[in-house]
């Protein structure tokens, strides 16, 4: 088992020092067994939509990445006390998943897996012969880390006020 | 941000200069490729070999300026993807939507 904890000062620039030390750190404590350059991939492109969604959405001044490895899996926990996403009141008041995006290439969804919690889930749709390009939608963002973990969670704590993602790579 | 490398009679070559395509830059290249395009009405291709990783934003910016070039009833091709950006192209499908070559002179066999 292998933790640290990463602080990301919420600017554009701060990005790839931040992504460097979180890439290094994966590389140094993953298990010897596992093929570390699909993971490495996959910790990347994450961890860029994770500092790339605190620099949109966030409002906060800083953000925690916390990095946990065991022979398992990776966990990537990114944690924020910025405004909470508008999908919690939906999904909250819901107990089917609630579609976040959908075009020709992919519905992307989103499911309460207990109150102020969102499960994310994908589906890959079926392409016809006609490929519609102004229907795809421009925010790749969530579908990025859906499509890459094996589990992406958001939660939101009302009383401390922070919001988690918690996305999840088995090895 | 971009810098046109060649402009033939039927298409434009043009070269992403930043290494990281991300939100900081995003906006900037979608504008100057699309007046780009009203300018010249060519297809386009984008030669990305410089850049190291690229971020959700600029996926967006690209795929606008996709819609953009189609609606001129042009093209947009990429080349000179790094493997990291080749492998978030496929994981979210975009191989299905732009024409993807491995380099400038593959694309115009294509054209």
């Amino acid at each position: 088992m292998a933790a640290r904890q990463f602080e990301f000062s919420n600017r554009i620039d701060s990005v790839t020092t931040v992504l460097k030390q979180i890439l290094e750190f994966i590389n140094d404590t993953s298990p010897t067994e596992i093929e570390v350059n699909t993971l490495l991939f996959k910790a990347k492109i994450i961890t860029i939509e994770l500092l790339t969604n605190s620099l949109k959405h966030s409002g906060s001044k800083s953000t925690l990445i916390n990095i946990s490895l065991d022979d398992k899996k990776l966990t990537i926990t990114k944690l924020d006390n910025g405004n909470p996403l508008k999908l919690i009141a939906d999904i909250n008041s819901t107990a089917d998943k609630v579609p976040v995006t959908n075009d020709i290439l992919h519905t992307l969804y989103a499911r309460a897996k207990t109150k102020d919690q969102i499960h994310f889930t994908y589906e890959e749709n079926k392409i016809g012969d006609l490929l519609v390009i102004n229907d795809i939608v421009e925010h790749f963002g969530l579908l990025i880390i859906t499509k890459a973990a094996d589990e992406f969670i958001y939660a939101y704590n009302h009383q401390a006020k922070e919001n988690a993602f918690i996305v999840t790579i088995n090895f | 941000m971009i810098k046109i490398i060649k402009d033939e009679p039927n298409h434009i070559l043009i070269e992403i200069t930043v290494t990281e395509a991300n939100l900081d830059n995003s906006d900037l290249f979608k504008s100057q490729v699309t007046q780009l395009l009203d300018r010249h009405k060519k297809n386009l291709i984008i030669d990305l070999n410089s850049v190291d990783y690229i971020d959700s934003s600029f996926l967006g910016a690209l795929v606008a300026i996709l819609k953009h070039a189609m609606g001129m009833k042009l093209e947009v091709i990429l080349v000179g993807l790094k493997k990291d950006v080749n492998d978030l192209l496929m994981l979210i499908r975009l191989d299905k939507v732009f024409k993807i070559y491995t380099n400038y002179n593959e694309a115009l066999t294509h054209l």
